[in-house]
């Protein structure tokens, strides 16, 4: 005859292996959660100390490089009220300095071509100085091959008159200074 | 039985705290990165900011220097009343050492600008194209502030006349 035991406890009985294994995996999560989380934590305060330090220090540089600025502008504009007249007229005798009557004449040499005479040159230093000439041509293509060359100059032809012998032109234009 | 369930409970609600906790310092984190980033491209305008003030120091060290350079220029190229003597003798001589003899030479003293007398020499001389050309030349090629202001140029059926305007600066 078989033996009947009864179970008198008042709660149901637990698996001890598996009741800790559960607690195990529960701790283990919530060690490794709370890691990541001060993982995280400390990594942004490291970068907020080294941002915190580079920024501090860019933010001083940028306030002391405003106030020099604001000052240098100020210093600036009381010297150019100042000293501009007499840097202007330096610098518009060095202008007229620079000017170079030997370069227009080369270059009326080169432009003039055989069988043509100037008759009369004038040339005036100044900024929108213009060449003035009176020239007489053999023959009126010769004219226009010199016209042709001037074009670019800014030409003007003021006159144009045709006698028995020549061609005759007035006309003027303008040259940039080759040396600036 | 109650007990252990509790702790269970207990832990589960941990966990759901703590995760809940690294979920948001994730947010966190990547919310402060945006906001680093935007305080790292304030830095970089700041780069060029310090561009612009390297720009601004070099002109107010040009305008700084500038009563300097002023005074240097003078110096340099603006004549004395010695050394306008000595020019006014220079122009004879290398008017005559081109064959070029003026039949008279006006001086018109003008008024003054910033202590600098602008002086005007007018003179007319003749001779070939080639001597004309060769004291035009010397005169440009000296460093002193005298300049021709014009050169009026008429051919004869040898000879060049040439008309010449030369303005010349005395310091005072």
């Amino acid at each position: 005859m078989k033996k009947i035991n009864y179970n008198l406890a008042v709660r149901r009985k637990i698996d001890g292996r598996a009741f800790a294994l559960t607690l195990a995996v529960l701790l283990l999560a919530l060690v490794m959660l709370n890691g990541i989380t001060l993982w995280n934590l400390a990594r942004l305060q490291s970068q907020d100390r080294a941002e915190k330090t580079a920024i501090g220090s860019i933010s001083q540089k940028m306030a002391a490089m405003n106030q020099r600025t604001l000052e240098q502008r100020n210093e600036i504009a009381a010297w150019q009220k100042a000293w501009n007249p007499q840097l202007a007229h330096a610098n518009a005798l060095i202008m007229r300095k620079c000017f170079s009557y030997c370069a227009r004449l080369d270059f009326l040499e080169r432009v003039c071509g055989a069988g043509m005479r100037v008759r009369q040159l004038t040339i005036l230093n100044e900024p929108a100085g213009r060449i003035t000439m009176a020239v007489s041509a053999m023959a009126q293509n010769q004219l226009v091959a010199l016209y042709k060359k001037l074009l670019p100059y800014q030409l003007v032809i003021a006159q144009e008159n045709q006698s028995a012998e020549s061609y005759q032109a007035s006309l003027n234009f303008r040259m940039e200074d080759e040396k600036k | 039985m109650k007990k252990s369930k509790l702790l269970v409970t207990a832990l589960l609600g941990v966990l759901a705290v703590s995760a809940a906790g690294c979920l948001f310092s994730f947010v966190y984190v990547s919310w402060q990165d945006l906001s680093r980033q935007s305080r790292w491209r304030a830095a970089r305008d700041f780069a060029q900011q310090e561009k612009a003030a390297q720009a601004l120091e070099r002109e107010y060290r040009d305008w700084r220097e500038l009563p300097l350079r002023l005074q240097e220029f003078r110096r340099d190229n603006i004549f004395t009343m010695d050394q306008f003597a000595a020019f006014r003798r220079d122009l004879d001589s290398r008017l005559a050492a081109c064959g070029l003899r003026p039949p008279r030479i006006d001086l018109n003293f003008g008024g003054i600008r910033g202590n600098i007398r602008k002086v005007t020499l007018k003179f007319s001389a003749e001779g070939s194209y080639r001597d004309v050309k060769k004291f035009i030349h010397g005169m440009e090629t000296k460093t002193k502030m005298h300049y021709f202001s014009s050169v009026h140029l008429t051919p004869g059926a040898e000879t060049v006349k040439g008309a010449f305007l030369l303005e010349v600066y005395l310091g005072e």
